[in-house]
């Protein structure tokens, strides 16, 4: 089936490249990375240790700024905004969740949420992170500390933290790379589930094939390229 | 050969030093970063005790080495009022060389009718026995003063008269010439408070100024080389003390000699340095937290390094002792930074502040002071050291397997607190071992102990608080609350390293600031004007009319002076006398005495009677009555004064209550009528000018008397309070700067608190960029935080500022306490600029971090 022709974009990456300064000179991160994800679609990023995966996450987060390329998410160039300006896309349209869930250790549940709210301006940022927080089934741990939580727990608070928002865009690095099986499966439920309800598009880091297979599409890195975008897969399956 | 080949045994030898040794090198091949700190920490608190000790000790040992110049001879024998008589000085001949000089006050008058007050020394041919006379212009002029009507004056003088070198100026009724102008000289620190210029003349010139009247206030001082260097035996100088004592007991002559040559600067010296004392302590203590802290944060990376050599074998005393290798080698390289620098201390203050130290200082090294300094300095590392290394030791190599969160250690760590604790008691114990009051060393000790305890209490409390209510708007602001109730906060580290700098500052300004406004309430509201000496009686009258032929509104009083010293209590020697420290003063040198019938004013009679106005039997005499008591005297005691040669002895016949601030004529001793009234003596008088007077008058009135009455000297109030004004000042300044040393240890200390957070702090900021934190949100939330921490600080060192410069004034100095509100905000300024500066470093850092590196999935 063709795809729509004015289908809008999520994510859009043309040639990218990232290289980054080392002792032993520079050296190629992602090299020539041409991504396009629609609203709405979860795609999944695999590929072995080093290919460039979390820089491509960093990338599209604002986090890492491009050597070269375009990098455009939500319709929004990310080369045309200054540091000030990438943060507020993130608070406002982009949610990350880390493997190593990197939240505050010195704020509550309902703090860590409220943060991106908080950093927006908005005067109900507790009442959004409450909400957010009941959303993951932890309405009963919002006062709690993070030292206090599982990992499994804490990885649900990161969730709620990236949504509470309602971004257009969830990054997620590794979700599940600190939890147990269960947990994982549990946690990743929990996002996909979200993930509907709020209509938000997906990427996905993962080492897990099993996980990848539940995104609408899989895109396979190696050495700082994309060795298949898995659009012809896509295609085939539906 | 069997299959197994036999295994050689292990060698058998246990670990020891040589491997601690080689694994603290290793391990500081990789660089001691985080520990510039410490070694910074260290340098400073052991170069303040360096430094005061050494220039404690280059202090006693100029007054030790120069004792024969401070005082002009081997020995020094002086008297108010009169000369030697021709059997004292036949006596000081026989003793070896004598050389006489006369030293008083007196007008100068230039030809235009200007006139200064000035301090006069005149000299006989032998002087200097010791030392030279230094003449700054013209160069290698020589003793011109030997020329009859030749002087010799100090520069400020020609300012003053609006003279030059050649011109000729008026003292008493002769004119003298300028020769050139007056540098050091020896015996320099025999002369009292100086309120003028001096002026060096001979002896001849004196004669010829007419100054020389019976009861002049002219202090005759008679100055004794011994032969063939027999002075620098002390038991020579005791004999030669003890034959004029015992040939002339009821001579007055007060004697000193080169071993103890200014014993109320030697006292004053003493007192300063044990009040910098303090600072030193301080800055010794203060280092040593930095040291803690810095040591703490540099073990606390190290722990995973610590699990590993664990798992490896290596033994929880093979780990202590390579760490304490570590921090003893840094130690060292702190404590020969901080003995360098504190040996040069004697250098610098002697080359910079040449001019304003009343002698040169001894700059050659003083081992003793380096040697506490060193001591001390170790004492102090081991202090802040033990405890976090011991506890270090101990981690446990599960660690390696479990989060970094926990804890666990092999056993327990209460030795190494207690190997600490014994360091501190050991610092205790050297601080006031080298200290010579030692009481007062101990209860300083005590006193900053609990500041730092009161400091870090408050830093906690207000921890607390922040942990509490951080919950608030805007986001920068509830980052800072957040940021300041977390463990690691600065709360306590800006409390303690800024907290009792600030609070010395403060203390300091406020008590200045009392003191100055005292001095200046009373001189405007009660202060004569002038006070004039050597009045002669007969021209009283004369001298009445002149001034108030100017002003006829002026007001005048007057009262008989003359000299004496108190040579016993009770009958006891003053110098066996048991009296308190703070009235000493009283019997170490020659006090104003005046008789009177009736009570003086500003005085009133608050124990015994006044004698009647004819009362004409044995000598009476009326006491200060505060004084009285600090000499353990009481009613009906008997003093005995030395009053031109002669002992005189009284009975307390009353106490007075004085109120010596409204600085009208009024004197520790006031003597019957009967007592006093034979000896001659000249009058002191004051004038009392109204409200509003122009300076023109008062000049007027001055110049008058000048011209007609040569032989009196005029002392402007105005220029005593003056002269007092700077005097504090500069007092004020040197604490101060030894305030602001302490403020510099802090913001040293403040630093390496600040940076053992730093990890913390910039991954928190990246993760607050990453959920949307814009730079600005950040930047406040620094800025807020650390303004919030260093306010907070600031006002308490104001309220224990405040409260301690209220006590001191009221109990202590007895004044009225005033308030400063200028004196806290700048304090509040400089410590809201200290943690702004080291909040901007900070944020920059942290702002330009890139997130990646803090984010990427393991």
């Amino acid at each position: 089936m063709d795809q729509p022709l004015k289908q809008r974009r999520a994510i859009e990456l043309e040639d990218v490249h990232v290289t980054l300064p080392s002792r032993a000179g520079a050296v190629a991160i992602l090299r020539g990375i041409d991504l396009d994800v629609s609203l709405g679609e979860a795609v999944a990023v695999i590929g072995p240790s080093g290919s460039g995966k979390s820089t491509l996450l960093m990338v599209t987060a604002g986090l890492e700024r491009a050597t070269s390329g375009r990098v455009t998410i939500a319709g929004t160039d990310l080369g045309k905004l200054d540091e000030d300006g990438l943060a507020r896309l993130r608070a406002s349209k982009i949610g990350i969740v880390f493997q190593s869930f990197h939240l505050v250790p010195t704020m509550t549940a309902i703090e860590n949420v409220a943060l991106p709210s908080e950093f927006l301006g908005k005067d109900d940022a507790m009442d959004v992170a409450r909400e957010a927080l009941d959303e993951v089934g932890l309405s009963h741990r919002i006062s709690h500390f993070p030292g206090q939580l599982s990992g499994g727990e804490q990885q649900r608070v990161a969730i709620a933290r990236a949504l509470s928002t309602r971004p257009t865009l969830i990054l997620a690095d590794e979700p599940t790379g600190n939890l147990d099986l269960t947990t994982g499966t549990h946690v990743m439920d929990l996002l996909f589930a979200l993930k509907e309800r709020t209509d938000a598009t997906l990427l996905l880091i993962t080492h897990d094939h099993e996980l990848a297979t539940r995104c609408d599409r899989i895109v396979s890195v190696a050495d700082g390229r994309i060795v298949d975008d898995g659009i012809e897969a896509r295609a085939s399956v539906s | 050969m069997t299959a197994h080949t036999a295994i050689a045994d292990p060698p058998s030898a246990t670990p020891g030093s040589s491997l601690a040794m080689t694994i603290a090198l290793r391990e500081l091949r990789a660089g001691a970063g985080g520990l510039v700190v410490f070694v910074l920490c260290i340098a400073l608190g052991v170069a303040a005790v360096a430094a005061i000790g050494s220039l404690a000790a280059a202090f006693d040992k100029a007054l030790a080495n120069q004792g024969r110049v401070l005082i002009g001879g081997d020995l020094s024998f002086e008297v108010v009022h009169r000369q030697a008589m021709k059997e004292e000085s036949a006596a000081l001949h026989d003793l070896g060389q004598v050389s006489q000089s006369a030293s008083f006050r007196a007008m100068a008058r230039g030809e235009d009718g200007k006139s200064a007050l000035v301090e006069v020394k005149a000299v006989d041919e032998a002087y200097p026995l010791y030392g030279e006379v230094n003449v700054i212009e013209p160069e290698g002029l020589g003793p011109a003063w030997r020329e009859d009507g030749t002087v010799l004056v100090q520069p400020i003088l020609l300012e003053r008269l609006g003279l030059e070198i050649g011109d000729t100026f008026k003292i008493g009724e002769a004119t003298t010439k300028i020769g050139g102008t007056l540098g050091q000289q020896p015996d320099r620190l025999a002369d009292r408070l100086s309120y003028g210029p001096k002026v060096l003349m001979s002896r001849d010139t004196l004669d010829k100024t007419g100054l020389v009247q019976p009861g002049s206030l002219i202090r005759w001082i008679y100055r004794l080389k011994m032969p063939n260097d027999a002075g620098t035996d002390r038991d020579n100088l005791t004999d030669a003390r003890k034959a004029m004592e015992t040939a002339f007991p009821q001579s007055g002559f007060a004697i000193r000699d080169w071993t103890d040559p200014a014993p109320s600067l030697r006292r004053d010296a003493q007192r300063f340095t044990q009040f910098i004392n303090f600072v030193g302590l301080t800055a010794l203590l203060l280092g040593g937290i930095g040291v803690g802290n810095a040591i703490q944060s540099y073990m606390a990376k190290k722990r995973d390094i610590i699990a590993t050599f664990k798992c490896l074998g290596a033994t929880s005393r093979l780990v202590l002792n390579a760490y304490m290798i570590q921090a003893t080698m840094l130690a060292g390289i702190g404590i020969v930074i901080g003995l360098a620098l504190g040996a040069l201390a004697p250098l610098a203050i002697a080359t910079l502040y040449e001019d304003a130290l009343p002698l040169p200082l001894a700059i050659e090294p003083h081992p003793v002071p380096l040697i506490v300094a060193a001591l001390a300095g170790l004492l102090t590392m081991v202090l802040f050291v033990l405890w976090p290394l011991g506890r270090a030791s101990l981690v446990s190599p599960a660690r390696l397997m479990r989060s970094g969160l926990t804890d666990e250690r092999e056993r327990s760590a209460t030795p190494f607190a207690i190997g600490s604790a014994a360091a501190g008691l050991a610092l205790f114990v050297l601080a006031i071992a080298a200290s010579e009051e030692r009481l007062v060393t101990a209860a300083i000790s005590l006193g900053i102990l609990v500041a730092f305890g009161l400091l870090l209490g408050f830093g906690a409390l207000v921890q607390r608080y922040a942990a509490r209510h951080r919950r608030t708007k805007p986001p920068a602001v509830a980052l800072a609350w957040a940021s300041i109730g977390a463990p690691g906060s600065l709360a306590r580290a800006i409390a303690v390293s800024l907290g009792l700098g600030l609070g010395l500052l403060i203390a300091v300004a406020l008590i200045h600031g009392s003191l100055l406004t005292e001095i200046e309430s009373h001189v405007e509201v009660d202060a004569p004007a002038y006070y004039f000496l050597d009045v002669e009686p007969d021209s009283l009258a004369a001298f009445q009319k002149t001034a108030k032929t100017v002003e006829p509104d002026a007001k005048m009083d007057n009262a008989p002076m003359l000299r004496g010293r108190i040579v016993e209590l009770k009958g006891v020697p003053v110098d066996k006398a048991e009296v308190s420290p703070d009235t000493r003063w009283v019997v170490s040198g020659d006090r104003g005495l005046t008789y009177t019938d009736s009570v003086p004013g500003s005085s009133e009679v608050e124990e015994g009677e006044w004698w009647s106005e004819d009362y004409d039997g044995p000598p009476l005499v009326s006491f200060d009555g505060e004084l009285a008591r600090g000499l353990g005297l009481k009613l009906g005691d008997m003093v005995t004064v030395n009053i031109l040669g002669r002992n005189v002895e009284a009975k307390i016949a009353s106490m007075r209550k004085i109120d010596w601030e409204s600085l009208a004529i009024n004197f520790v001793m006031v003597f019957s009528p009967s007592t006093l009234k034979g000896a001659p003596h000249r009058l002191v008088t004051t004038l009392e000018l109204p409200k509003g007077t122009p300076p023109e008058t008062e000049a007027e009135i001055v110049q008058s008397l000048a011209e007609r009455f040569p032989l009196v000297t005029a002392i402007k109030i105005g220029d005593i309070v003056d002269a007092a004004r700077a005097m504090l000042s500069k007092l004020m300044a040197a604490i101060s700067a030894t305030a602001g040393f302490t403020l510099l240890i802090g913001a040293a200390v403040l630093a390496g608190a600040v940076s053992a957070g730093q990890q913390r702090r910039t991954y928190l900021a990246v993760l607050y960029k990453t959920l949307g934190a814009t730079r600005r949100q950040i930047l406040g939330a620094e800025l807020i935080e650390f303004g919030l921490l260093g306010f907070a600080t600031a006002l308490l060192a104001v309220i224990i500022a405040t409260v301690t410069a209220w006590a001191l004034c009221t109990f202590a100095f007895d004044i009225t306490f005033v308030f400063d509100p200028w004196a806290a905000i700048m304090t509040i300024a400089i410590a809201l600029a200290l943690v702004l500066s080291v909040a901007a470093i900070t944020t920059w850092r942290v702002l330009s971090v890139k997130a990646a590196p803090y984010l990427r999935a393991e």
